[in-house]
């Protein structure tokens, strides 16, 4: 979409954004603060600037901040599958309506070399674009593995690119593989795939890749088992990360910490129980919003739940260039974003 | 000056329910109702007489001795956030003791401990594999022999739904006496939407009667309902007590 056409469509949004702006009597009432430890924040449930009829969303399901510092949301809604926010939540650009389950979002790159990548759950492919939308390379299932019949069997829910290009694509929904392209886009390796071993996966959600770590690593979740994997960039299983109690969706690493959105607990059968979590970089849990507070026993995490309805069923957080959080959510009655600002 | 102001504030968020293992067990034997809620300021405030606890109700410190059958409630309450909807534990009482239950043969992979799973005095949670007796046919029967020690006047059937493994609750459940006569029948409503996972203790009523032999009859629905992703094919019925009172 031409972004002076987005602009104008979004002129009906501004008048309504007005509106919907906090009054006088609710900043008279003291704004709850969510987490714990050196990770709390109060909360804005009506950050977006816009009405539904005007933006509709559906699954919120990924963000990133791009280069120019916009807030930029990956929804299943094909009216506009790709969003553009201003940090105070105009929205600002939009394009994207060939992308019906749009799914995992992810970027490499800064500046003119900055590309986006998007995972499509329902084509069964993953796009790398340009920031405006311009398509300029897609993957179909990697028959050449020989551990895929046909395309319906890949149904990839995550990228992560390393330092050197090569991309990693989780299949989180369909036959549990992590699989590795070179920077040239051809298949290195593959690994991960279902079983009860600890290399195996169960709804590897989420991928990205850990620069804490000397080498990098990756930290590839099992949401079905609540934990993080953490495996060599060879694809070489390394440990767990044990997190009961919590179906972990991607795993989010800023500033030397761990967020992850929680979409349910204890197990993926129960609904309206999601939450955030974070974790610092000994991989303890040290805030979690809208859950129970971290405990640990023996050196392990006491079960999380959670304790404010705060969210149904957060799918991603993302941390902005001054830490605050933004957490958008699937299968919630098409909720906007909410932001978090840090409180010192 | 700033109470009307209050009542134009933004809504407040509502707390989740506290946290507990059980949802139901026997009273007495030592056994004890722990809740948990993790939430700095917040307390958890408790009744033991089956009403909705409020403001005034205690405060919960330590867990509750399960004595009384009935229903343990408990919510969350904290400041700047409306109170949680209630977390339920039946206490259950007892059956009497009996000579023997003999159920229909359940399915291999679902036979815990065979007859004697069903009056251990111990009730399956959500593992399948643990205490529970699944059938995957349309109806089971399960003959109960009280040994005419005493005048019984009500039975219990515990059983589980959880949809989402094809385990719905019986449409009906028949009591028969010696002779074959159905003494009650219980109903259940038809599941016309997905509901929460639970286990549940079905309760009938019969004459009071030093019963020599009672039979059960759980009969399923005829199938899946149409909302369910195996709509059409048959369901499972899982049962882990029958008691007697």
């Amino acid at each position: 979409m031409h972004r002076k056409k987005f602009i104008q469509n979004t002129g009906a949004i501004l008048a309504g954004g007005m509106l919907a702006r906090p009054g006088f009597a609710e900043l008279l009432k003291a704004d709850p603060v969510f987490g714990q430890n050196e990770k709390r924040y109060t909360l804005n449930r009506n950050w977006v600037q816009a009405q539904p009829a005007d933006l509709p969303v559906n699954d919120c399901h990924e963000m990133l901040q791009d280069s120019r510092g916009h807030i930029v949301l990956l929804t299943n809604e094909t009216k506009n599958n790709v969003i553009f926010f201003d940090k105070s939540g105009m929205p600002v650009n939009g394009w994207g309506h060939e992308f019906p389950g749009a799914h995992g979002f992810s970027k490499a790159g800064e500046g003119s070399d900055e590309h986006f990548y998007i995972t499509d759950t329902e084509r069964h492919q993953v796009f790398k674009t340009t920031p405006a939308g311009r398509i300029i390379r897609q993957w179909n299932y990697p028959a050449e593995t020989g551990k895929y019949e046909n395309a319906a069997a890949f149904v990839p829910t995550e990228t992560a690119i390393a330092a050197n290009g090569d991309m990693y694509v989780a299949d989180g929904y369909g036959a549990q593989y992590i699989i590795h392209y070179d920077a040239a886009g051809t298949i290195k390796n593959i690994f991960g795939g279902r079983g009860p071993e600890p290399q195996h996966l169960d709804n590897a959600h989420g991928i990205c890749i850990d620069e804490r770590t000397a080498p990098a690593t990756l930290l590839i979740t099992d949401r079905t088992r609540c934990c993080f994997k953490r495996f060599s960039l060879n694809g070489d299983y390394m440990e767990t990360i044990t997190l009961p109690g919590a179906c972990v969706c991607r795993p989010v690493i800023k500033g030397g910490y761990l967020y992850a959105a929680v979409l349910r607990s204890p197990s993926m059968n129960t609904d309206n129980s999601g939450f955030v979590i974070i974790l610092n970089r000994e991989n303890k849990v040290i805030s979690v919003i809208g859950g129970a507070e971290p405990e640990y026993e023996n050196g392990q995490p006491k079960p999380f739940y959670q304790t404010v309805q705060l969210f149904k069923h957060p799918h991603d957080v993302l941390v902005d260039d001054e830490d605050n959080l933004y957490v958008c959510q699937w299968n919630s009655g098409k909720a906007y974003p909410y932001k978090f600002t840090p409180v010192v | 000056m700033l109470a009307p102001f209050a009542a134009l504030a933004q809504d407040s968020l509502r707390l989740s329910p506290p946290q507990t293992p059980v949802e139901r067990l026997f009273a007495g034997c030592g056994n004890t109702v722990p809740f948990e809620f993790r939430m700095k300021g917040a307390v958890i405030r408790y009744t033991t007489n089956g009403r909705e606890p409020d403001e005034q109700s205690p405060v919960y410190t330590t867990p509750l001795p399960a004595v009384t059958p009935g229903f343990i409630r408990a919510k969350a309450f904290c400041n700047g956030f409306m109170p949680s909807v209630s977390r339920t534990v039946q206490i259950i009482a007892p059956g009497l003791p009996v000579d023997s239950i003999i159920a229909d043969t359940s399915s291999p992979q679902y036979r815990a401990t065979g007859n004697s799973a069903l009056h251990d005095g111990r009730l399956g949670g959500r593992q399948l594999n643990e205490h529970w007796l699944g059938y995957n046919k349309t109806n089971f029967t399960i003959t109960i022999y009280p040994g005419r020690k005493k005048k019984i006047r009500r039975m219990g059937i515990s059983m589980l739904r959880q949809q989402g493994s094809w385990i719905f609750l019986p449409a009906t459940v028949t009591v028969y006496n010696e002779k074959g006569k159905p003494l009650v029948v219980l109903k259940t409503p038809y599941p016309e939407q997905p509901a929460a996972d639970e286990t549940v203790l079905l309760t009938l009523n019969i004459p009071a009667k030093k019963y020599k032999r009672l039979t059960l009859k759980a009969e399923a629905i005829p199938a899946l309902p149409a909302w369910h992703g195996g709509s059409g094919n048959m369901g499972w019925l899982f049962v882990d007590e029958v008691l007697v009172w």
